[in-house]
């Protein structure tokens, strides 16, 4: 099977689950050829519905692609479950025998809006993309600006937040004027009004806060997974299980083992702090009033967050 | 609060489309930017075939799950 069947699949897998009503939305690299900037990604990422788990997972047990079943993707994934997608876990699948792989969230890692509430279906919105690429892996970042003028492109203002060079800031702030509140939530926005040679340097230290944030949130997830991981090895070691098997299986180890929500606000606290003094390390102490206040970025994740 | 969609001129938004063109080419090359225009499941084919293509030459799936989302 070559790799276009497969993407075909994972289009086909999408309009079937919402024929269904299940809300479900393509974001990442997919998402990222669907908004005209090609990336050579193999998996896809999927953003599920919590409530619609069990729709979801039914869905995918009857999905074959070729001859192949779907069935979960290593011994870490955790099941899919509203419970633990709201607190932030991801459900890996897999077709053995082939390259179809796919990734199921239910909450898009630092997402400042809900993505239900705004799609360009079958994908999510850039917005929630671009706030999704904030990772600590580097060749995202060319993609979050791109989607930040393409946002712009469309009169959408918030495309602001997700431009990372400053050379493109520049050239777009001489085409249209930057909102007030664009600059209040991003606060390097300024130093480009006022044509600030320090603008290059502060986009360069968000960026290190924001890979520092990344790496330290995923600290906080990956700490639990061991206790979970070897359950779930032992649990199905040397078994040929349905899917529904490996689900009830790994929905027993979950139970006991992989706490619903790792990241609440003490945690979301110290992660802040940790990151902010990871990036400090590395910057000039005059770019530290250029970093943003990340806390609107985890929100929805972490439910009254102050 | 969000501010509401500004609604541009179609002289703000080629300019817009062109400065986007120029960061794309910049980032990802001529070929990426080329690739980018086409319509959308051609898009995808291309997109196919460099995979595809990665695949005959040794490149491998590289991305192992870790129960969480980057």
């Amino acid at each position: 099977m070559n790799q276009f069947e497969i993407i075909e699949f994972y289009l086909d897998l999408v309009r079937r689950a919402q024929e269904r009503g299940i809300q479900c939305a393509i974001t990442s690299g997919m998402a990222c050829v669907a908004f005209e900037v090609a990336d050579a990604t193999k998996d896809c990422d999927l953003l599920c519905d919590p409530d619609m788990d069990a729709a979801f997972l039914a869905l995918l047990a009857e999905s074959p692609l070729g001859d192949s079943r779907c069935q979960y993707r290593g011994n870490t994934s955790p099941p899919l479950d509203a419970r633990w997608l709201k607190g932030g876990w991801t459900s890996h699948f897999e077709w053995p025998g082939t390259d179809g792989f796919l990734d199921v969230f239910g909450i898009a890692p630092r997402a400042r809006s809900s993505w239900q509430a705004e799609m360009m279906a079958p994908y999510a919105h850039p917005h929630v993309v671009a706030d999704m690429k904030r990772t600590a892996r580097e060749k995202d970042w060319p993609f979050i600006s791109d989607l930040g003028a393409l946002l712009l492109g469309k009169g959408d203002q918030r495309g602001w937040l997700h431009l990372y060079e400053a050379g493109l800031i520049q050239q777009l702030a001489s085409e249209q004027t930057i909102p007030s509140e664009m600059i209040r939530m991003r606060p390097l926005l300024r130093l480009a009004v006022e044509h600030s040679p320090k603008l290059q340097a502060a986009v360069s230290a968000e960026m290190i806060f924001w890979k520092n944030a990344s790496e330290a949130r995923l600290k906080y997830y990956e700490r639990h997974l061991k206790p979970y991981l070897v359950a779930v090895r032992k649990a199905e070691a040397g078994q040929t299980l349905t899917l529904m098997l490996q689900h009830e299986i790994r929905i027993g180890c979950a139970e006991k083992h992989l706490p619903l929500r790792p990241l609440g606000a003490a945690e979301f606290a110290e992660m802040i702090s940790e990151a902010r003094e990871a990036t400090l390390s590395l910057i000039h102490p005059s770019l530290e009033e250029w970093l943003p206040d990340i806390r609107e970025n985890y929100r929805i994740l972490i439910p009254g967050l102050t | 609060m969000i501010p509401a969609t500004q609604t541009l001129t179609a002289a703000q938004r080629e300019r817009i489309c062109e400065i986007r063109e120029d960061h794309l080419r910049r980032a990802f090359g001529d070929e990426i930017a080329r690739v980018s225009k086409m319509p959308l499941m051609e898009r995808y084919r291309y997109v196919a075939w460099m995979i595809d293509n990665g695949r005959k030459h040794g490149v491998k799936h590289v991305r192992e799950p870790r129960g969480v989302t980057e």
